[in-house]
């Protein structure tokens, strides 16, 4: 998990961002997104190591099987690619998550009136949870420290309540 | 991450109409021994809904364990079920049901055995997939899981499917299920005691139009040349039987009689017009004009 300094946000990120926007929040995906692609990775090469010699002298099927736990590892490699060109931005105005390939989702923060964050098992041993924001019908899950970020939008959501 | 519904056009565009139809004009090709006129001929006598069902139906038992490997990837677990519980039922497969428990077993030995140095390695993937599988099941979804457990199965799973149902361009028992017509072999007897097997396309008060087995070419037979005709078994669809059977295998089909040896029967060549074949009249269909406007006098006089 990284937090990107707000004072100088990602390149892909900064090109989105008017310049009377102010950066509450930049993160990346927590890394536990890439939990189920590594598994298929590992999954399909522990398979094919396996199941190799059932194969015998079929070269085809041998064939057919590397290629298909390559494939499972380049979703992989995909999937790392992803994550590293990709982040959940919160500024005063929005909600968005942006990569690469531009804004993916966006949410306008005026149709948030509130928001809740849910943390699974596994989301509490290592550190991810899920951000909800029912009246915008979003949800946005594996968010890095999730409680630090709830609290980011919820001032920004009830700026009154700083005054208290 | 956000949320949103996924929609797979893939599957559907192979379950619209587009896709059936390019199976089927597939099928027929194949069963016109890639002739686009034989093709033609039996798609203008079967009629287009006929030649459509007909065509696609038989490949359903034949492809159905690969749509479910298909279909296991592509995340639609349910459907990935339904598609092998269903192969099980009707897919020809080259063992019985014993017969498959016990390659299973001998794979499961082929797969622990092996040096040293690869079992340490396989105990090392397994463990660390152990652990990942365990954090997956605790903090994703219930899809996820099965979704990977799905996709890893696919290569566990792929040697014994493909033993069990062979590749079809490899294995010449589908080769020749998908090369047979979908209509029904039958044994014509003609008035002078001589047999043709062959696939009636079409038949009235006056003509039979039948696709020969042997070459897959269209002749006309005058009814009044025909003798018999009876149902009969080509060597090549004899089914196999599926994993689980529901059904006995009784058949009381009779097998159809084997094409004499060439040259020993008077088959027409390929291109002739008006030819007789086993001594009656018949018709070859001529590349390019309508079977059923000439008889054989008008298609002889146009040869």
């Amino acid at each position: 998990m990284t937090v990107v300094s707000t004072y100088s946000p990602p390149a892909s990120v900064a090109r989105y961002l008017s310049p009377q926007e102010r950066l509450a929040v930049t993160v990346r995906m927590h890394p536990s997104v890439l939990i189920p692609p590594l598994i298929l990775g590992i999954g399909g090469v522990f398979a094919a190591i396996a199941v190799t010699p059932v194969a015998g002298d079929d070269a085809a099927l041998e064939l057919a099987i590397w290629l298909f736990a390559a494939l499972l590892v380049a979703q992989l490699g995909r999937a790392v690619l992803r994550w590293m060109s990709e982040y959940i931005v919160i500024t005063q105005f929005r909600v968005f998550r942006c990569s690469g390939a531009g804004i993916t989702s966006s949410s306008p923060l005026k149709q948030v009136d509130d928001v809740r964050v849910t943390r699974s098992v596994a989301g509490r041993l290592l550190g991810f949870g899920t951000l909800i924001f029912d009246s915008a019908h979003l949800a946005i899950d594996n968010v890095p420290y999730p409680a630090q970020v709830y609290l980011e939008i919820y001032e920004l959501i009830h700026p009154q309540a700083e005054e208290f | 991450m956000l949320r949103r519904i996924q929609r797979s056009s893939t599957l559907a565009l192979i379950l619209s109409p587009v896709g059936v139809l390019l199976l089927a004009a597939t099928r027929v090709l194949i069963v016109a021994d890639y002739n686009v006129t034989t093709a033609l001929a039996i798609l203008s006598s079967s009629g287009y809904i006929n030649t459509l069902v007909g065509s696609v139906i038989p490949l359903v038992p034949i492809l159905m364990p690969y749509v479910g490997l298909a279909l296991l990837y592509l995340n639609r677990v349910p459907a990935a079920l339904l598609a092998f519980a269903a192969a099980l039922l009707i897919s020809p497969a080259t063992l019985s049901g014993a017969s498959a428990l016990s390659l299973v077993k001998h794979d499961w030995g082929l797969m622990t055995g092996g040096s040293g140095l690869r079992q340490a390695v396989l105990i090392i993937l397994a463990s660390l997939l152990s652990g990942l599988l365990l954090i997956e099941i605790a903090g994703f979804q219930v899809a996820t899981v099965i979704r990977t457990i799905g996709t890893v199965g696919i290569i566990a799973s792929l040697p014994l499917i493909v033993r069990l149902y062979p590749v079809p361009v490899s294995n010449s028992f589908y080769t020749n299920v998908l090369s047979q017509p979908w209509l029904p072999a039958e044994t014509i007897t003609l008035t002078s005691h001589q047999a043709v097997t062959g696939y009636v396309l079409e038949s009235d008060q006056d003509w039979f139009e039948v696709l020969l087995a042997q070459d897959r070419t269209v002749v006309h037979y005058h009814t009044g040349d025909v003798a018999s005709r009876t149902l009969c078994q080509t060597a090549s669809t004899e089914s196999k039987r599926p994993l689980i059977p529901l059904v006995p295998a009784v058949s009381q089909i009779p097998a159809c009689p084997q094409p004499p040896p060439p040259g020993g029967a008077p088959v027409p060549a390929v291109g002739g017009l008006d030819t007789r074949i086993f001594g009656v009249p018949a018709v070859r269909i001529p590349p390019g004009l309508p079977p059923k406007e000439s008889g054989p006098a008008s298609a002889g006089s146009g040869g």
